[in-house]
């Protein structure tokens, strides 16, 4: 089986201690995914990501291996219990490289949607739309300070 | 985009599947034709091909007395901008993501 799969790297000035934080820590998840996150760090545990707009989306922890890695299943149903089927995976890989850290993420799952996976693409992109608006709101604040 | 993307990507989640998009892409090829080039039977590639056709990934091109597939990209294309769109949208939260972790 090949995997589709969207995958991005960052580099980032901080150890990786700080940037396992910004990827768990639920009031730091909130500055760049969704506006409402509740999680806890147990392999297994289901948890929540709220957008104003469109819901919330239930996930849950699949790999927890600090500060190295972190994985979660994100239903794109609202309300809806993730499974294989109607969610994708998402997973976090962290690296020291070049006195920083080497952030990777992968997203896959697509191909195994059974409904609508057009849609459910929508709902990311329109997820997206809100968090640009976030992003500018923080940005704003940094100039302010 | 109108059409449904769940088919397509079923449809690409075999390497079998890529495989005859790949051969199939550079040229238009009978399933017997794809049978000797694939160490696959000609049964599991009319399969493939029925699967990859449903998707509208390829077409029937009837050619004298044998069929031939050819690749249609417009399909391709569709799924490729749906990944990069999702793409985009990681590219913009990994990079917020940075901001937050160089603060703390």
């Amino acid at each position: 089986m090949s995997e589709l799969l969207v995958t991005r790297t960052v580099h980032i000035n901080a150890h990786r201690s700080a940037v396992w934080d910004a990827i768990t820590v639920p009031e730091l998840i909130t500055e760049w995914f969704g506006n409402t996150a509740d999680l806890e760090l147990t392999i297994g545990a289901p948890g929540r990501l709220g957008w104003d707009d469109f819901g919330e989306f239930r996930i849950v922890i699949e790999e927890i291996d600090e500060p190295n890695v972190f994985a979660f299943r994100w239903a794109r149903e609202k309300d809806t219990d993730p499974r294989p089927g109607n969610s994708t995976l998402v997973r976090f890989r962290l690296a020291d490289k070049d006195g920083g850290t080497e952030l990777t993420v992968r997203e896959t799952g697509w191909e195994e949607f059974e409904g609508d996976v057009e849609a459910a693409m929508q709902d990311n992109t329109g997820g997206w739309i809100s968090e640009l608006d976030e992003l500018v709101a923080f940005l704003d604040k940094q100039d302010s300070v | 985009m109108t059409e449904k993307l769940t088919p397509v990507f079923a449809a690409l989640a075999d390497e079998t599947r890529w495989d005859i998009l790949r051969r199939l892409g550079s040229r238009e090829l009978s399933a017997s034709a794809l049978a000797t080039e694939l160490p696959v039977t000609r049964q599991a590639i009319a399969k493939h091909l029925a699967v990859l056709t449903d998707a509208g990934l390829v077409e029937a091109v009837p050619t004298g007395r044998e069929i031939r597939y050819r690749a249609l990209g417009a399909r391709l294309s569709g799924v490729a901008a749906e990944l990069d769109r999702i793409g985009s949208a990681w590219d913009d939260r990994l990079g917020r993501i940075r901001a937050i972790a160089e603060r703390l």
